[in-house]
C-alpha cells in the first residue's frame, strides 16, 4: 500500500477505474435533452420571425377561418406539470428505496400523459387546418409533430423504467436511469412552454 | 453448432461493439466518400463554367442536383464522419479508458448514417432531392439526410458524456488534452448544429409532404444545406481542426502541453459562438441574413482561432521543428481556418449590413410558391460566402490528413507512408486556395437571377475554368489518401510499425494498435502530460485489492 496519495484511497480508485454506466446515462440525457431542445427551438425561431414579418405587413398570421381553442392547450400544459411532478417524485422514491411508490409515481406519469396525447389529437382534429393550406399550418404541425413525437419516446421510456423498476433493477444508487429520464422529462415539458406561448397563446 | 457461431460473429462484426472498430468504418467509409463527392463536385465545376451550354449534364435542374449531392456528401458523407470516426477513436484512448459510452449505440450510430448516405443517393437518383419531380423522392431526400445527421448526433452524444463523466483517475477537465477540449467542444456543436438542421428538413418534410410546396419550385429546398456553408455554423468543421491541430504541433516540435486550462477558453468560446451566433441562420429559412450579431460572432470565432495559432506558433517557435506530413497539414489547416474567418468578417463588415433588408425578402421568397423564387444557387456567393466554405474544406480534409499520419501506429498499427502524404497535404493546401481564389473572383460577376434559372456563362472569363482546377487537385488529394490507407490495409509489409515519434498523453501508452480493452490496468494521471510522470504506471494500491471491489463498469450490463 505504498505511495497512496490522499485522493488514491482504495475506495476512490475503485470508484473511479471505469465511469458508472448510470453518470454516462445522466450525461447522455443531458446532451441528447439540450439537442431537442435547441433544435426546438430553431423551429420555433422561424415560426417567430415568419409571423413577426407577417404581422409587420399589418396582415392577420392565421389564415383566415382558423381559430385555434385554448382549452386543449392549457389542459395538456396541467397535464405535463403533474407528470413532470410525478416523474421526480418516481425518481425520489427509488433513490430512497422506496420501490412501491416509485412505481406508483410512473402509473401516474403514464396516466397523465396519456391525457396529453388524448387532448394533443382532439386539438388536430377540430383545427380547421390541414397541413397544405399554407406555411403558418406547415410551421404549427412540424412543431407540434416534433413535441409529440419526443413525449411519446419519453412514455416509451417511462414504460420501460417501469418494468425495471418493477424487478427491482433501479433502487438506491442504480435510480439513476430514473434520473435521466427526468431529465429528458424537463426538456419536453420546457419544450412545451415554448410551443404553448409561441403558438397556442400569442397564436 | 457452427451455424450458430457464424450468425454470433455476422452480429459481432455488425455491432462492432468497440470504439475501435467504429472510429475505423467511420474514417474509412468517409474517405471513401470524400473522394466521390469531389469527383462529383469536379463535374459540377466544370459545368458552372457555362450554364448556357451545359456538356455532361442535359439541363440545369440535373446540373442542380449533381451540384447539391456534392455538398451534401461532403459534408455529412465525409468530412464530419471523417472527424467524428477520429473523435470515436481518440476519445477513450486520451481519456484512459477501455470503452466508449453507449458502444452499441455509437455502432449503431454507424449504420443508421450509412443507411441516411445510401438513401439520399436513392433519393437522388429516382429524381428527389432539392429541386427533383418524384415527391415521394424528395420526401425520401430530406428523411434520409436528417438519418444521417442522427446518426452523428448519437455518436457524438456518446463522445461528449464520455469526455463529462468516463476519465481515468485523477483525469480533470484540467488535465485532458487539447484534443479532449476540442473534441468535447466538436460534440457539444455538432449535436446542437446538427439538431437545427435536423428541425429545417422536418419544415421541409412537411412541406413536400401537405403538397404546400409546388415541385415545380422545389430547389428552393437547396437553402436547407446554406448554414453549413457560411459561418459561424461552418465552424463545426473548424472545432476539432484546432484539437488535432494543436496535439500533433505539441508531439511534433517536441513541447508537451502541460497545462490545457488556457486552450479550454478558445474551446468553449468556439462552441458557444458557433451555436448560438448560426441560430439566426436556420431561423430565417437558410437565406442568409446577415446582421450584427453573425458578425459578432464571427469576429469572435477569429480572436479565438487568433489564440490557438498563436499558442502554436509559440510551441512551434521554442520547440524542435519537423517538417513531416502530419506538421504541414497541421499547420496548413489552422491557417486556412483564420483565412476563412478572416475573409468573412471583412465580407460582413463590407456588405452584411447593406444586404439584410434585400435578403430578409428573399426569406419568404423560399417559404411562399407564390412568389418567385430564384436565387438559392447563388446564396453562396450572395455576399461573397462562399470562400469559406472551400476554405473549410481544404482545412477539414488536412486536419484529417495530418491526423491519420499522426495517429496512423494507432489507429492503423502502422505509419503511413510519408511522401504521398505530404503529396496529399501540399495538394490539399494548394487545391483548396485556387477554389477559393476563383470563388472570390467570380462572386464579383455573379447575378442571381441569371444564375437561377441555368442562363449564365462565364466561357472566356481568365477564371471559368479555376473551380475545376481547385476542385480537382483537392480530389487528387483525397485519391492519395484512400491509396496511402488502403495500401496500409491491404498489405502486410508496407509502413513502419514501430513508433517514429510518440507523445505525453494517455494514447500513447497503449499497444500499436491498441488492445481491445486499451489499457491492461487502471490508469492513474497525475497531470496533463501523465507519459513524462515518474510515477506513470505504477500502480498506488495493490491491483489484487481492486479486483475485489464490485464496481459496475461502462457496458458490463450491471444496469
Amino acid at each position: 500500500m505504498a505511495d497512496v496519495t490522499p485522493y488514491e484511497s482504495l475506495a476512490d480508485l475503485a470508484g473511479h477505474r471505469e465511469a458508472k454506466r448510470s453518470n454516462l446515462v445522466v450525461a447522455g440525457s443531458a446532451v441528447i435533452s439540450a439537442s431537442f431542445a435547441f433544435g426546438f427551438s430553431v423551429l420555433a425561431g422561424i415560426y417567430v420571425a415568419l409571423r413577426a414579418d407577417v404581422i409587420a405587413d399589418g396582415s392577420r398570421w392565421l389564415p383566415q377561418g382558423v381559430e385555434i381553442p385554448l382549452t386543449q392547450p392549457n389542459y395538456m400544459g396541467v397535464s405535463l406539470i403533474l407528470s413532470l411532478f410525478t416523474i421526480w417524485w418516481a425518481y425520489s422514491a427509488a433513490k430512497g428505496g422506496d420501490r412501491s411508490n416509485a412505481l406508483l409515481a410512473q402509473v401516474m406519469t403514464l396516466l397523465f400523459s396519456l391525457g396529453f396525447v388524448v387532448q394533443a389529437f382532439y386539438l388536430f382534429s377540430i383545427l380547421d387546418m390541414t397541413a397544405g393550406d399554407s406555411i403558418q399550418a406547415v410551421l404549427i404541425y412540424t412543431m407540434a409533430g416534433a413535441h409529440l413525437l419526443a413525449y411519446l419516446a419519453g412514455m416509451c421510456a417511462v414504460m420501460f423504467t417501469f418494468m425495471r423498476t418493477l424487478v427491482g433493477d433501479f433502487e438506491g444508487q442504480r435510480s439513476e436511469a430514473l434520473l435521466a429520464l427526468a431529465i429528458y422529462w424537463t426538456q419536453v415539458s420546457a419544450v412545451y412552454a415554448i410551443l404553448w406561448y409561441a403558438v397556442y397563446i400569442t397564436k | 453448432m457452427t451455424a450458430t457461431k457464424n450468425s454470433r460473429a455476422v452480429g459481432s462484426s455488425l455491432l462492432m461493439i468497440n470504439h475501435k472498430e467504429v472510429g475505423r468504418m467511420y474514417i474509412g467509409t468517409s474517405i471513401l466518400f470524400l473522394f466521390v463527392a469531389l469527383l462529383t463536385a469536379s463535374f459540377a465545376a466544370y459545368e458552372v463554367a457555362d450554364l448556357a451550354n451545359l456538356e455532361i449534364f442535359s439541363n440545369v435542374g440535373q446540373f442542380r442536383q449533381f451540384w447539391s449531392l456534392s455538398r451534401e456528401v461532403l459534408v455529412l458523407g465525409a468530412l464530419l464522419p471523417a472527424l467524428v470516426g477520429l473523435a470515436i477513436f481518440l476519445v477513450p484512448l486520451q481519456l484512459g479508458v477501455s470503452k466508449l459510452g453507449f458502444e452499441k449505440g455509437v455502432a449503431s450510430s454507424y449504420w443508421i448514417w450509412l443507411l441516411g448516405f445510401l438513401m439520399a443517393v436513392a433519393a437522388y437518383v429516382m429524381d428527389g432531392g432539392p429541386g427533383g419531380a418524384a415527391q415521394e423522392f424528395v420526401e425520401l431526400w430530406a428523411l434520409s439526410l436528417a438519418m444521417m445527421a442522427v446518426g452523428l448526433i448519437w455518436a457524438l452524444s456518446s463522445v461528449a458524456a464520455t469526455i463529462l463523466v468516463a476519465r481515468a483517475q485523477g483525469l480533470s477537465m484540467a488535465r485532458a488534452s487539447a484534443a479532449t477540449w476540442f473534441h468535447l467542444a466538436f460534440a457539444l456543436a455538432g449535436v446542437m448544429v446538427l439538431a437545427a438542421y435536423c428541425a429545417e428538413l422536418a419544415v421541409s418534410f412537411v412541406r413536400v409532404r401537405s403538397g404546400f410546396l409546388d415541385l415545380n419550385n422545389s430547389a428552393s429546398l437547396l437553402s436547407n444545406f446554406a448554414p453549413f456553408t457560411r459561418f459561424p455554423s461552418l465552424m463545426i468543421l473548424g472545432i476539432p481542426v484546432m484539437g488535432i491541430a494543436t496535439e500533433v504541433i505539441s508531439v511534433h516540435s517536441d513541447r508537451p502541453i502541460k497545462d490545457t486550462r488556457a486552450l479550454s477558453l478558445p474551446a468553449l468560446l468556439v462552441t458557444l459562438l458557433s451555436v448560438v451566433g448560426g441560430v439566426s441562420y436556420f431561423t430565417t429559412i437558410m437565406v442568409p441574413k446577415v446582421s450584427v450579431f453573425n458578425t459578432l460572432a464571427t469576429l469572435g470565432l477569429l480572436v479565438s482561432v487568433l489564440g490557438v495559432l498563436g499558442y502554436n506558433k509559440l510551441q512551434l517557435f521554442k520547440g524542435k521543428f519537423s517538417m513531416n506530413p502530419a506538421v504541414v497539414a497541421s499547420v496548413g489547416s489552422l491557417g486556412l481556418v483564420l483565412t476563412a474567418l478572416a475573409v468573412t468578417t471583412v465580407d460582413l463588415v463590407a456588405y452584411g449590413f447593406a444586404d439584410t433588408i434585400e435578403l430578409k425578402t428573399l426569406t419568404m421568397a423560399t417559404l411562399d410558391p407564390d412568389l418567385a423564387s430564384g436565387g438559392t444557387l447563388a446564396a453562396e456567393g450572395l455576399v461573397a460566402l462562399g470562400p469559406a466554405f472551400s476554405l473549410m474544406v481544404g482545412a477539414s480534409l488536412l486536419s484529417a490528413i495530418g491526423a491519420f499520419h499522426h495517429w496512423a501506429i494507432k489507429i492503423w498499427g502502422r505509419h503511413l507512408p510519408t511522401p504521398p502524404m505530404m503529396a496529399a497535404a501540399l495538394l490539399a493546401l494548394v487545391g483548396s486556395m485556387i477554389w477559393t481564389v476563383a470563388q472570390i473572383w467570380a462572386v464579383q460577376d455573379i447575378d442571381v437571377v441569371q444564375l437561377s434559372v441555368g442562363a449564365y456563362s462565364n466561357t472566356g472569363e481568365p477564371w471559368a475554368l479555376l473551380p475545376l482546377i481547385g476542385v480537382g487537385v483537392t480530389a487528387a488529394s483525397a485519391l492519395l489518401v484512400v491509396i496511402s490507407v488502403a495500401s496500409l490495409a491491404s498489405s502486410k509489409v508496407s509502413g513502419s510499425s514501430q513508433p517514429k515519434w510518440e507523445g505525453s498523453t494517455l494514447e500513447w501508452a497503449t499497444a500499436n494498435p491498441p488492445k481491445r480493452d486499451n489499457f491492461s490496468e487502471p490508469v492513474v494521471v497525475r497531470s496533463a502530460a501523465p507519459l513524462l510522470d515518474e510515477d506513470f504506471g505504477k500502480p498506488s494500491v495493490e491491483i489484487e485489492e481492486l479486483e475485489t471491489t464490485d464496481v459496475p463498469a461502462i457496458g458490463s450490463g450491471a444496469n
